[in-house]
């Protein structure tokens, strides 16, 4: 009933934020757009809201063109990131104002709010004004301001991307659950991967001008289209080698132009990247996929496995990230928080490289799907 | 250079409709050169900690010492500390280059001394590109930067920085978080961090000040707050996602004493040294934490573990967290991406006896 399809959505001229994008959002579907900060996930969301106005292009709800309604009469609920609560009001009184403005009963308006006041954990200060709750508590008044309304598109900016580990996990979970979600269109703007890949049932990788891609988080993640996409999304972010090919002995080998680094190509690779004929290309490598390889470790045959220098060690929440020096090229590895390297500490590393992408070094496209 | 010391500081908000005692009995210790974080959840009075140090806030009762000496009553400029906010507070009509020249201005640095330093962070901060811009045309992360940039220029005694990774995105924040590390590698000066994200927290800071409800639970490194948390708050707060808690009894049935969940479903083995000390601690319940990255579906030579159904399984790219059901607890685990678990498979997590953290009922204390 309340599919939202954009159809060559325009904003900007000379340098447009939003150029000729398409997308259909499903009734019941939870979709991601993630992007670096600055890139326009904002202004699509405002796009949509309607509190600015595109240069070209349709935006349809269940069957409907809307892009010339005023906001107030768009059957679409947005969070902001600024918050944007009424300052004299409490925030019982913030939560309840779309249903206030819309005359409905008391009694259900009281029963809706304090609904979501609970879910949402700010039941305890619904007498208290927005300059005497904290930021994080705020953010989910604003949130409970969103949620508490009956639209038939959810735009959600950056909700939870202030609030501490804890309600954020609690909350991540609450978004998969909600039943007020399922019914509508929804459309969820963050800047964190991690949160877009396991809320999403579809994301959106936006870059210069609109999305880049497209697709369900393992498609996203496992299958970037271009460079920009698998360099966004991971953390530490993916492995990029300027990398010449040749052939050795029949076997392709991928040289780094910067260092005397080189490391084999996958057979499965190798026969793609003949067949384009690809010669200059960017090589990438998930730190997920290199590991540290213990003194007598046995090393299974996918790996690759060169002798580095440890240059830096952090160590994370879950995981610590290290960074190595080898044959003057640095690459930055995943590992275990419970095991200490030491700057200049001599350690083996295994590269599986059956897990390499392979991009155009110019156009940034991925050779090897 | 300063060593920052609090000794019970107190800060109450007086107001009509009931007073707010936002922080209570806190001391700390921060030494000469060293890299705190003030972590907490919003509302647990971090920020107004920061505040007082700073000086836009008075101290109701306590002693804050610089080096030693009294700060309680000095102006926020006789401080010598540089702050940066999470809400940029940079000058809307000024250009970039010249809000990072501000502070050097007013202390009368010639034109050229000026330049030189405000390009030198600007390289720092990767915002060369924009100098001749105003605030409003930079994106929030860059104007964060831009704000970071003017409390560093300064080259005061003590920096403190309120939260002012929040709004970049995790590209740049990692970047900017081996940045920092390496600007007080080689500043050498008194950081203070104050943050809700505790990988931040972690990652940049020799120390952690854990807070919450007005109070300083746990002072301590990573590895501190990782293996030895001192209370229930603290295992749930640091960690991500939080550490699985399970209410439980000591059951010796079968010769050693393990802990069994109140719903009879799950079986807890403690290490030989915790088995001590709940024996001898005597009480009849205890509360068991422990983390979601303890538990793996994969026995990795384990031979410890619990059974339970899993309800979702989140993909997040590296790894993926599922949430299951043990009998009628909920808890959390963190396995690798390429294990597609499948929602309603039952499961065995395996763990080892030293990851099972036990804490007291009723103090909430770990039991150590």
């Amino acid at each position: 009933m309340a599919q939202l399809q954009i159809e060559g959505l325009c904003k900007g001229w000379d340098f447009p934020v939003i150029d000729q994008m398409n997308l259909t959002v499903e009734e019941g579907e939870f979709f991601v757009v993630v992007g670096p900060s600055g890139i326009g996930k904002t202004t699509l969301l405002r796009l949509i809201a309607g509190l600015e106005s595109p240069n070209e292009g349709r935006i349809i709800l269940g069957g409907n063109d809307i892009s010339r309604l005023p906001p107030y009469k768009r059957p679409v609920a947005m969070t902001f990131e600024s918050y944007a609560l009424y300052p004299h009001l409490s925030v019982f009184e913030n939560i309840a104002s779309p249903l206030r403005a819309r005359r409905l009963p008391k009694r259900e308006i009281e029963q809706r709010v304090m609904d979501v006041a609970r879910l949402l954990k700010i039941d305890q200060l619904i007498t208290r004004r927005p300059a005497e709750v904290s930021g994080g508590q705020k953010q989910r008044t604003a949130l409970g301001r969103t949620l508490v309304a009956d639209p038939e598109v959810f735009l959600l900016d950056e909700p939870i991307s202030h609030l501490d580990a804890k309600i954020r996990h609690e909350l991540r979970a609450q978004f998969h659950t909600l039943e007020a979600l399922r019914r509508v269109a929804n459309i969820y703007v963050t800047h964190d991967y991690a949160e877009a890949l396991s809320l999403g049932d579809r994301i959106g990788v936006m870059g210069q001008g609109g999305l880049v891609q497209v697709g369900t988080a393992h498609e996203v993640f496992e299958k970037p289209q271009t460079l920009f996409v698998a360099e966004h999304l991971g953390q530490p972010s993916i492995n990029i080698l300027d990398c010449e090919l040749s052939t050795e002995d029949g076997v392709l080998i991928a040289c780094h132009r910067e260092s005397s680094l080189t490391l084999p190509v996958a057979q499965a690779h190798a026969q793609q990247l003949k067949r384009g004929n690809a010669s200059h290309v960017s090589y990438g490598i998930r730190p997920q996929y290199i590991t540290v390889i213990a003194d007598g470790e046995a090393v299974c045959d996918s790996l690759h496995v060169v002798d580095c220098t440890v240059s830096l060690f952090e160590p994370l929440g879950t995981y610590a990230i290290l960074m190595a020096e080898t044959a003057g090229a640095t690459i930055t590895a995943l590992s275990s928080p419970e095991h200490r390297y030491e700057q200049g500490e001599s350690i083996r590393l295994g590269i599986d490289t059956a897990e390499a992408f392979f991009f155009d070094a110019v156009t940034g496209k991925n050779l090897v799907l | 250079m300063a060593r920052v010391t609090l000794d019970n500081v107190n800060k109450i908000y007086f107001s009509r409709r009931g007073d707010v005692h936002a922080v209570q009995d806190m001391s700390l210790n921060i030494e000469d050169g060293e890299f705190i974080s003030l972590l907490g959840p919003s509302g647990c009075g971090k920020s107004s900690t920061l505040r007082m140090i700073v000086g836009l806030e008075s101290v109701t009762s306590g002693e804050i010492r610089f080096d030693g000496d009294l700060v309680n009553e000095l102006e926020p400029q006789e401080r010598n500390v540089a702050m940066a906010f999470e809400t940029y507070a940079l000058y809307p009509n000024f250009t970039i280059e010249e809000n990072l020249g501000f502070p050097l201005e007013v202390r009368g640095i010639s034109k050229q001394d000026r330049k030189e330093e405000v390009h030198r962070i600007a390289e720092l901060l990767q915002i060369s590109d924009v100098l001749g811009q105003k605030p409003g045309a930079l994106s929030g992360g860059q104007q964060q930067r831009v704000s970071l940039g003017r409390a560093l220029i300064r080259a005061p005694a003590a920096f403190i920085l309120d939260e002012v990774m929040s709004h970049l995105d995790a590209h740049l924040k990692f970047q900017m978080m081996i940045e920092l590390r390496r600007i007080h590698q080689s500043l050498e000066r008194t950081m203070l961090f104050v943050t809700h994200d505790q990988m931040e927290a972690l990652a940049l800071s020799d120390r952690v000040a854990v807070m919450n409800e007005g109070r300083l639970h746990q002072f301590g490194t990573r590895d501190d707050l990782y293996h030895a948390p001192a209370n229930v708050f603290v295992a749930g707060f640091i960690g991500e996602p939080p550490t699985n808690f399970f209410t439980a009894r000591p059951d010796e049935s079968n010769g050693a004493l393990t802990l069994l969940t109140l719903d009879g479903g799950t079986r807890f083995y403690p290490s030989a040294t915790r088995a001590a000390r709940i024996r001898s601690h005597g009480a009849d319940q205890y509360i068991i934490g422990i983390r979601p990255q303890n538990m793996s579906p994969i026995a990795n030579g384990l031979d410890t573990s619990i059974t339970a159904k899993v309800l979702l399984n989140e993909y997040s790219g590296e790894r993926s967290t599922l949430t299951l059901m043990a009998g009628e607890n909920r808890l959390q685990a963190i396995t690798h991406s390429s294990d597609r678990i499948k929602r309603d498979e039952e499961v065995k997590l395996y763990y080892h006896p030293d990851n099972v953290l036990v804490f007291d009922v009723e103090t909430e204390n770990l039991l150590t």
